[in-house]
């Protein structure tokens, strides 16, 4: 239960300090030296500071701009040889600033969805609900179940991904571009079905922008689900993979999120609290591990999970109007592929007041800073995949 | 066992004929919109003016539906000078200097299967040492200019230097864009431009 008592958010607003912790709906106000007992409250700061010193440690340089990495991050890496000592992250290089108070909602929902492209729709979704909740706007079940699906159906694509990322790091390269191509075939039903990849524009507030064809993005789905199971038993009895990736980034933090939480052992899954998930049977996945073997378990596992609870909102019998007020200082939040986000802010005359957003990647980099000592340099790309970390997700959001 | 390479054998041939043969799929608001009334429409970045739709600075958004519709073609790019020294090789560095994280595994996705760049001769390597070309994506950040010029002085010549993305072109609806701090070769539009796209004017900036 650990987990649920975790401090995951910590803000400042006029003066007074804000946190938000993992059992609560709502946001609490806390000291700064509260804050300060925590080992892991630099995060909020997107500081990952692990200097270390002894006889013949150096820093080596990786990044900012380099091969084997998606995005732009630089790392520091305290060794004196080929095994990780300890780590500094410096995710400052691309941080972008994210101006979001003072905008209408309509221009504040584009930028929301443009944090992360990987993830738009779970945090569009999040800004477009926690809107209609503030201001009372009831949506139809229908739009409702479709936000679910298409929510389920970016996890599938996520997870995907991050299992294709992991084997190709694991020089499984026939494995990894059969992911890439399962990948590609559901990008291009949601292109079909929503008339845009990565789902940009398709969430409105107060419903959905676009007339979304979902049969032909879940009958695609389901073939692909099927094939990425085939894949995952395959890969299952290569010794060389499961070697590979077990006992890598062992990370048992509370404070980590997501899959990295899970495969911790810690059944900690937002969507056991999201009122949008009410009345879907739901069990989150877990494992015991700690390690890349354990993500990539909880990954393919939460893959299959996603489809059983897509077929469910296929026919939810459930009709009229949706609508759960909110409560009195709400931290809204949504269960992204990478983890649960909190996004806590105000409606003012049509604009968007104060706003803050903890997102999973803010306190999962420092899970894998933590998590990579004693690892050797070749381990960081496929453990940085592993944690589903979005540099994007690190930037500036006022 | 699982014998990797029948099973792949058993699925077929997956990746596309483009460019020689029309693209099969391509994602609708990433191409450029056309009119199809005299409705006033919106746009939040200001792309559509009465000469058409600025690549520039269109978001791919949709908010235009009312009087607009995706046009599907595969031109949302402009080819600034061509290198056809590079007809034969293309390797390209990836610089990311502040993307959603969309640019970058749009830009990824046409080494899968259903594209296969490597057919036509293009590759990505890890180092702009061994680079013909850069492709920028995002909007500017500060401490990221050294880094894309260190990147670009360190290519040989000849070389391209690509500019991809709504981000990198006008800030989109994010921020500033790249054009004024770097003189690009090719633009490539949208957010983020669609594989096809994308494999279209590789091909177009090295004259093929």
């Amino acid at each position: 239960m650990m987990a649920l008592d975790t401090v995951s958010g910590y803000f400042t607003r006029d003066g007074r300090s804000y946190c938000i912790i993992d059992s609560d709906r709502e946001f609490k106000e806390c000291t700064d030296d509260i804050i300060g007992t925590l080992d892991y409250s630099e995060s909020f700061r997107r500081i990952y500071s692990h200097p270390v010193s002894g006889e013949n440690v150096f820093k080596f340089n990786y990044g900012p701009s380099t091969g084997g990495m998606i995005e732009t991050l630089d790392l520091k890496i305290y060794t004196y040889g080929e095994r990780i000592l300890s780590l500094d992250v410096l995710p400052g290089y691309k941080q972008r600033q994210i101006r979001i108070a003072g905008e209408s909602k309509d221009l504040a929902l584009l930028r929301i969805e443009r944090l992360n492209g990987f993830h738009s729709f779970s945090y569009s979704t999040l800004f477009s609900s926690a809107v209609e909740r503030m201001l009372e706007i009831p949506v139809s079940q229908e739009v409702r179940y479709a936000r679910i699906i298409l929510l389920e159906i970016e996890r599938i694509t996520s997870h995907i991904f991050k299992t294709a990322r992991l084997c190709e790091s694991a020089s499984q390269n026939i494995a990894s571009y059969a992911l890439m191509g399962l990948r590609e075939r559901l990008m291009r039903a949601i292109a079909e079905g929503t008339g845009h990849r990565y789902l940009f524009g398709v969430n409105k507030i107060g419903g959905l922008r676009r007339k979304i064809d979902l049969d032909r993005i879940v009958k695609v789905a389901r073939g692909v689900v099927k094939e990425y199971v085939n894949i995952r038993n395959g890969l299952f009895v290569s010794r060389i993979f499961i070697d590979r990736i077990e006992n890598t980034c062992r990370a048992e933090y509370s404070f980590a999120r997501g899959p990295v939480l899970r495969a911790a052992g810690i059944r900690y899954d937002f969507r056991m609290h999201d009122p949008y998930y009410s009345g879907i049977d739901f069990t989150p996945v877990t494992q015991n591990g700690g390690d890349s073997l354990s993500r990539f378990l909880v990954f393919s596992e939460e893959v299959e999970r996603s489809m059983e609870i897509i077929e469910k909102c296929m026919t939810p019998g459930e009709r009229g109007n949706f609508l759960i007020p909110s409560h009195e200082n709400e931290a809204y939040g949504i269960e992204t592929p990478s983890g649960d986000a909190r996004m806590v802010f105000s409606i003012n005359n049509d604009h968007i007041g104060h706003i803050y957003l903890r997102t999973p990647s803010i306190l999962n980099l420092e899970a894998f800073a933590r998590g990579i000592r004693g690892n050797v340099k070749t381990d960081i790309p496929f453990a940085l995949e592993s944690f589903g970390i979005w540099v994007s997700e690190l930037g500036d959001v006022a | 066992m699982k014998l990797w390479p029948l099973e792949s054998a058993k699925k077929g041939i997956l990746t596309t004929g483009f460019p020689k043969k029309k693209n099969e799929t391509i994602s609708p608001w990433s191409t450029l919109p056309v009119r199809v009334n005299d409705e006033e429409a919106y746009c939040p970045v200001d792309a559509i003016s009465d000469a058409g739709v600025d690549i520039n600075r269109c978001i791919s958004c949709g908010l235009c539906d009312n009087a607009m519709k995706p046009s599907l073609e595969t031109g949302n790019y402009g080819v600034l000078r061509k290198e056809p020294a590079l007809k034969k090789s293309f390797k390209i560095f990836l610089i990311d200097s502040g993307t959603c994280g969309a640019c970058n595994t749009e830009m990824m996705s046409i080494a899968n299967p259903y594209y296969d760049v490597s057919r036509l001769g293009i590759f990505f390597t890890n180092t702009p040492k061994q680079a013909d070309a850069v492709a920028i994506m995002g909007v500017y950040t500060e401490k990221m200019e050294p880094v894309i010029r260190r990147a670009i002085e360190a290519m040989s010549k000849p070389s391209v230097v690509i500019l991809f993305g709504a981000c990198a072109l006008s800030g989109g609806i994010i921020g500033t864009g790249l054009k004024g701090k770097f003189n690009p070769d090719l633009i490539i539009g949208g957010c983020p431009p669609d594989p096809f796209i994308i494999i279209e004017a590789l091909e177009k900036v090295r004259g093929r």
